[in-house]
């Protein structure tokens, strides 16, 4: 007994309920299909995690593989202060939080709650937003990074949690997980500290906004961080969501330079400009063969982690010009053999010392007076006035020939910043032009200079120095090659034998070179004692030298030439190349020699006689054998 | 007449709204673990306490207790049903005192703890109601025309509605009226008092949004929570900045504004950046990154990670499915033969119709927002047990629709 009313309003329900869900399907498809561009627009820029993925910059390694330069990993830790979004009367758990970042990261406390507290940015129209990214710290180490993390799992907050509401105990469960975050970055290290900091350099931390998110990048800002910046950047990634495109880290670099070479040749720099209370020093270690830098050393110097001593950016070796001094004597006699215009055994008179020649109203001193000299003494003995006469029988033209040759005035093309060409005028008088043949008037850098002997050395062929050899990516496959580049011949292999020669003279016992000569090893240089221009007040001040000592060895087959010098001694004495630049640069060569285990090819002297056998050493060979073994095999033995 | 044990070779089975039911559990235990395996942390909880599980456990023992439920005739039911609705009130009343009803840290009275589990009695009381109310309606036409029988029937509706709306929870409050007034509606009560219901209830909505938005705070008489008042204002695209406002209280009401719309904006977004075919299961960036709040996206805005992962082809699929169980429920009605079977189906067929458009509602900006679950997707045991048992109830009128 159904009351017939309810069959009628049934259908009228069943219409009722189609009406809503017609309702319900239209408005849906409204906003699903009709507004989807708009609303994917929005959701995709809805995206938290829209970040920078750091591309790591590459490492800088030594000829042996040593790290110099290395990018370790850090972190960046940011926070989310919308994650804690309390009431006032929950404030202490922000406070609590804020207390644990701060001991952990060794941070400000109210630094830090001023950080993790949300904030909103207004916008032109619209409700502001809240502020979801905020940089806590940089440079955090890993290590740092874990305890922080392990700190702010065992977070607890010490409130009544029937009390304080649901929307806040949904936020202080996910406060400790979601606060704080970090981002992979690195952290530019020197590991041995600042050895070889002018060819190393140093960088700066710059940050860049990109559209995905700011990012801090290291720039190169001296040495081979600046000139092969770009390879040794890497190039950057970034996270979409879940998508992460990854970066691509930067190229490593391997320089020529020995770390042992350059750590013995900085530790005897240093020394003497130390000894000599100096306004800095330089020295410089070449392969002749290839032109390869084995150390380069600059003083002052500076720290590359911590680059402040900007007085120590100067890497004199390449940046300074400075009057090379009787160094120069060797190029003017390498002239003067080209044009065949004297020969050893001749004699040249020596004025005692003092040489007038009164229609040019100029002066020629010499340090030592000598009646007269063989042009082979005038080498030996360093002697102005002897070297001015030999200028005077060669012509300016093909001097100044020479000079291009060796590459005075024009930079090596070295791998390494502001390289100064050094300075060659035309000499204008014969004044001049006599000066420029013992080495004043004329500027030329350290590098120059070592690059010249290095040359003469090399039977004449002038390499272009390198200090960088190869670039590889991270698995160690080589991407681009630097190899032994020979720039021109300059001298023919027999004017270079036979200046070899006259300049191991200079070692011999009447020359000045004397105390420089070392035991084991047959060597070939030259000291300079120059007078410095005073760049301030002009002219040449008593006391402002620049001692130097350039030179090779073995002479016979040069392995190693290096040149040393001091700039402006300020330790009272005389400041002469060989007092002060040479036994410097003997003790470095000696180390060098027994570090790179190079042949003795001199008779080392022991005390012992031929024909017994001491302990321990092998059994007598004669010396000429075992010489020609070495030679051959080209082996120590 | 002998009263012989006859076997009628009629279906007893209504596959369509079993159908229903089953697909919409598994969408909603999938979409339950879309929604939770999203929070940071939820990867590495074991699986059996991971939301989806807890969820299949609640499905499990409400198909359970419905199935149990369909072995016994509905009109038995029907006798104890004032029993069941006064047993509810009492519950109602209980969890309304300290001690027994719980906060769950939630602000609001709404549990009775029992243990591991909690407990919802107005969820309880919605079925209760139901079924007292077409037991109250089923009289004969005549006495259906008679006011004081319309004004009791009101009572019956007004009563849990009013304990709920102490708890506080004025959505779960609010679903009485519907229920109350559509059974009402079916069982033959005049238009006429309906009508009146319906106008004295318009008006009332009204005075409400009229003196929140047009009176000055300090005459306003309705004392709403002042986060139901900015729900409101927001819904209806009202602003928080006060005239003559300074720029620092500009900022700071623009600020609440963007806080008391975020949920809902968040849910748009998550909904129309859904397009046609969704983004995929658990790829939803809304849902995985958190821009849908965590807190309520697996319960009340389940529907937005729905259709953010499936698209508009899922939402239709789920209003698909709801309209098969809600056009069966209208057919069981039909079958019914009398009129305590037809108003139990009406009944619970208005309940699940509410929840649904009101749910749905919310999450495309055609409701304002509400703590209205979406029956059987929505995570929630109460919710679920109590979903599962209407069905089962629907289904008993059906199964022992000829039993007379």
């Amino acid at each position: 007994m159904t009351p017939p009313i309810q069959t009628q309003r049934i259908p009228t329900l069943k219409r009722l309920l189609l009406c809503g869900y017609v309702a319900l399907a239209v408005w849906l498809g409204y906003w699903q299909l009709g507004r989807f561009p708009e609303f994917r627009q929005l959701s995709s820029g809805n995206r938290l995690t829209r970040d920078c993925v750091q591309a790591r910059r590459g490492n800088i390694l030594d000829a042996n593989g040593t790290l110099l330069a290395m990018s370790a990993p850090v972190k960046t830790v940011v926070a989310d202060p919308s994650m804690t979004l309390l009431p006032p009367e929950l404030e202490h758990c922000r406070l609590l939080a804020a207390e644990v970042i701060a001991e952990a990261l060794d941070m400000d406390l109210a630094d830090v709650v001023k950080k993790i507290t949300p904030r909103w940015r207004p916008n032109a129209d619209g409700p502001p937003t809240l502020i979801r990214y905020q940089v806590l710290k940089r440079n955090v180490s890993l290590s740092a990074w874990d305890h922080l993390t392990n700190a702010m799992r065992h977070l607890e907050f010490p409130v009544d949690w029937r009390q304080v509401g649901r929307t806040n105990i949904t936020t202080l469960r996910y406060l400790p997980r979601m606060l704080i975050d970090s981002q992979d970055s690195y952290l530019r290290r020197y590991p041995c500290g600042s050895l070889a900091a002018h060819v190393l350099g140093f960088t700066t931390s710059m940050e860049f906004r990109r559209p995905y998110g700011e990012v801090s990048e290291e720039q190169g800002r001296h040495g081979v961080e600046l000139v092969l910046d770009e390879a040794l950047t890497g190039v950057p990634g970034w996270r979409l969501g879940q998508q992460t495109v990854g970066a691509r880290a930067g190229l490593n670099v391997v320089l020529t330079i020995d770390s042992g070479v350059q750590r013995i040749v900085e530790e005897e720099l240093q020394r003497v400009v130390e000894e000599w209370d100096a306004r800095g020093g330089v020295a410089v270690v070449v392969r002749p063969q290839t032109g390869d830098v084995l150390a380069l050393a600059s003083r002052p110097d500076f720290d590359p982690s911590n680059p402040t001593n900007v007085v120590g950016h100067l890497n004199r070796v390449v940046s300074e010009m400075l009057e090379p001094g009787s160094t120069m004597k060797a190029i003017t006699f390498a002239a003067g053999l080209e044009q065949r215009c004297f020969s050893w055994k001749e004699e040249v008179d020596c004025h005692n010392g003092y040489w007038y020649r009164p229609r040019a109203k100029d002066r020629i001193r010499d340090f030592h007076g000598y009646e007269s000299l063989t042009f082979q003494e005038v080498l030996m003995k360093s002697s102005n006035i002897g070297t001015a006469q030999l200028a005077q029988r060669i012509p300016v033209s093909s001097m100044l020939e020479l000079w291009s040759a060796f590459g005075f005035g024009t930079p090596t093309g070295i791998l390494l910043p502001n390289e100064s060409p050094g300075l060659v005028n035309v000499p204008e008088r014969e004044s001049d032009y006599l000066r420029t043949s013992y080495g004043q008037h004329i500027s030329t850098t350290p590098l120059q200079m070592a690059m010249a002997y290095a040359t003469i050395a090399n039977g004449g062929m002038l390499m272009r120095p390198r200090v960088v050899s190869r670039i590889e990516d991270e698995q160690g496959h080589l991407m681009a090659e630097f190899p032994p580049l020979p720039m021109r011949r300059v001298l023919p292999e027999s004017t270079c034998t036979n200046l070899v020669a006259a300049l191991r003279e200079v070692m011999s016992d009447g020359g000045t070179g004397k105390s420089i000569r070392m035991d084991a090893y047959s060597s070939s240089g030259k000291t300079g004692t120059a007078q410095m221009y005073d760049t301030v007040n002009g002219g040449y001040p008593a006391g402002m030298d620049y001692p130097s000592f350039v030179g090779f060895f073995p002479s016979t087959r040069p392995e190693i030439c290096m040149l040393v010098g001091v700039v402006e001694p300020r330790k009272p004495g005389r400041h002469g190349g060989a007092t002060v630049a040479g036994p410097a640069w003997k003790t470095m060569a000696e180390q060098i020699a027994n570090y790179l285990r190079i042949a003795p090819d001199l008779q080392p002297v022991t005390d012992w006689h031929p024909g017994t056998t001491p302990e321990g050493l092998s059994p007598v060979v004669p010396f000429a054998a075992r010489r020609a073994a070495g030679a051959l095999l080209g082996t120590y033995w | 007449m002998t009263n012989l044990p006859t076997n009628f070779a009629e279906r007893r089975v209504h596959w369509p709204l079993l159908a229903a039911v089953a697909g919409l559990m598994v969408i909603g235990a999938l979409f339950v673990a879309s929604a939770t395996m999203a929070r940071p942390g939820a990867e590495d909880m074991a699986w059996y306490r991971q939301g989806w599980f807890r969820q299949l456990i609640w499905y499990g023992l409400g198909t359970g207790l419905a199935a149990v439920l369909m072995l016994r005739d509905y009109r038995h039911f029907a006798r104890w049903a004032m029993v069941f609705y006064w047993g509810s009130i009492l519950l109602l009343g209980l969890v309304l005192i300290k001690g027994i009803g719980t906060t769950h840290g939630w602000g609001a009275r709404r549990w009775i703890d029992l243990g591991p589990v909690q407990f919802q009695p107005s969820e309880l009381a919605k079925l209760s109601f139901i079924l007292a109310m077409a037991e109250f309606l089923s009289r004969p036409a005549a006495e259906l025309r008679r006011p004081g029988v319309f004004w009791r029937g009101l009572g019956l509706a007004l009563l849990p509605f009013a304990l709920i709306l102490k708890e506080p929870d004025l959505s779960s409050a609010l679903v009485f009226l519907p229920v109350g007034l559509v059974m009402m509606f079916v069982a033959g009560v005049p238009v006429r008092y309906l009508g009146r219901l319906l106008g004295a209830v318009g008006l009332t909505g009204f005075i409400l949004l009229a003196d929140i938005f047009w009176l000055p705070e300090n005459l306003q008489f309705i004392n709403l929570q002042p986060y139901q008042k900015r729900r409101l204002m927001v819904y209806f695209g009202k602003s928080f900045v006060p005239p003559n406002a300074t720029e620092a209280e500009r900022i700071e009401a623009l600020r609440a504004y963007r806080d008391a719309s975020y949920n809902a904006d968040q849910a748009l977004i998550s909904v129309g950046s859904g397009g046609f075919w969704g983004k995929g299961w658990r790829q939803g960036t809304q849902n995985s990154l958190g821009y849908l709040p965590r807190g309520v996206a697996h319960n009340d805005f389940i529907f937005s990670v729905i259709a953010e992962e499936s698209g508009f082809v899922g939402s239709l699929l789920v209003l698909g499915l709801y309209g098969a169980l809600l056009f069966s429920g209208l057919h069981i009605a039909g079958q019914a033969r009398d009129p305590l079977g037809r108003l139990i189906a009406v009944g619970i067929v208005t309940f699940f119709f509410t929840h649904v458009f009101i749910n749905l509602g919310m999450n495309i900006r055609l409701m304002p927002v509400t703590g209205i679950p979406l029956p059987l997707l929505s995570y929630g045991g109460t919710s679920a047990l109590v979903t599962l048992l209407a069905a089962g109830l629907l289904h008993n009128v059906y199964s022992h629709r000829n039993q007379h």
